[in-house]
């Protein structure tokens, strides 16, 4: 089901472009970087844990000031 | 009941003004003027203040919502907000030079130890608004502290606004009136029927010192605007009338009665340090007659449509 997906074509669907996008997170033991694609699986490189934690927005968070 | 409130001439006398506070004495007017006045003064006296924060880094301990929270509730000197307009109001989308003045703050501790970032570190991004600034007179406000390596990075735009939409822009501190208190003392039976040692325990009685036994021992108001109507040198009187023997004679008539002027208002009005106290007031009423003019334009054509 999930090769249909994937070859159903001119969708321009985020589920594509995801999978060409790495991304990066933080793991909860060592504090290593770790890249992921879609159907990774979630253990990190270095020391095998399994809890990551997402990094912080590049561009910057807006806020109100109440 | 009616006649009381004709022929009344309003009138202020300011008793005293500090750099951050300013007592006086509203009189001639019903109670419901002077608390719109004080309504007024909480509410909807504008200032400046730090509404949008964009956090491009934050290393610090503090999450970003904390942070902006305590940024907004720096107060700004404000005595140049006539310049600006309500974001509302400005012809901008966002913000402009018209409806806002924009702020940096962007520190890193490299020395190690703890660095405390205040309101001092606060730069204008621009050379317009550099009438906006923190109220740090007394001394720096601390938003955060960094540790070694630790980083903030903001931008921020204060904007105008009134305290009914967030406390932040609310310009007093402390807004309070009370009534004038009215204290008579029967002299007469004080001095008659009252030993000295009774008349100094009525003068202890009161827990803010308003009366003094002067040079004869006779009792004399000398605070009389401390009062804050507790009646406890009322009660001291009716207790010593009561175990003296003159208790038969005529019970109701008390030697000390404390009551209020209902139309003689005390103000206090502390500044939170965005505008001066007295600018306060003044502003307070213009906004307040403002109001009033408002109202006063739109009700001759209601009474023509009926």
């Amino acid at each position: 089901m999930d090769e249909s997906l994937l070859s159903r074509q001119n969708e321009p669907s985020s589920y594509t472009v995801m999978n060409v996008k790495p991304v990066s997170y933080i793991c909860g033991w060592c504090g290593k970087e770790n890249e992921f694609k879609s159907k990774d699986e979630l253990r990190c490189i270095g020391c095998g844990y399994r809890i990551f934690y997402k990094k912080r927005l590049a561009e910057g968070m807006q806020y109100e000031a109440r | 009941m009616s006649e009381v409130y004709r022929g009344r001439a309003p009138n202020i006398e300011i008793n005293k003004i500090t750099r951050e506070k300013i007592k006086f004495t509203l009189s001639g007017v019903d109670s419901s003027v002077a608390n719109s006045l004080r309504r007024v003064m909480i509410a909807e006296v504008p200032t400046m203040a730090i509404d949008v924060v964009h956090i491009h880094t934050n290393t610090s301990s503090l999450h970003d919502e904390f942070i902006a929270h305590r940024l907004g509730l720096i107060p700004l000197i404000s005595e140049n907000q006539d310049n600006y307009d309500f974001p509302r109001d400005c012809k901008c989308t966002g913000h402009c030079e018209h409806c806002a003045v924009q702020f940096r703050l962007k520190v890193k501790n490299q020395e190690g130890g703890v660095l405390d970032v205040t309101s001092r570190d606060l730069r204008h991004l621009s050379q317009q608004g550099n009438d906006v600034r923190p109220a740090d007179s007394d001394g720096p406000i601390l938003i955060l502290k960094l540790r070694k390596n630790q980083e903030i990075d903001i931008t921020c735009n204060a904007r105008k606004g009134i305290g009914k939409e967030h406390a932040k822009w609310s310009p007093v501190a402390t807004a309070v009136f009370k009534y004038t208190p009215d204290i008579y003392l029967n002299q007469q039976r004080l001095e008659s029927q009252f030993t000295a040692e009774e008349r100094k325990e009525i003068v202890n009685s009161c827990p803010v010192g308003v009366y003094k036994l002067n040079e004869e021992s006779n009792i004399e108001v000398v605070k009389l605007n401390k009062c804050m109507f507790c009646e406890e040198c009322m009660r001291k009187g009716e207790m010593i009338i009561t175990r003296s023997a003159s208790a038969l004679l005529n019970v109701h008539d008390n030697v000390v009665r404390v009551s209020q002027l209902k139309d003689r208002f005390i103000f206090k009005v502390e500044s939170s340090g965005a505008l001066k106290p007295e600018s306060i007031v003044s502003k307070a009423f213009t906004i307040l007659t403002k109001k009033l003019d408002d109202i006063k334009q739109l009700i001759p054509p209601l009474i023509n449509t009926r």
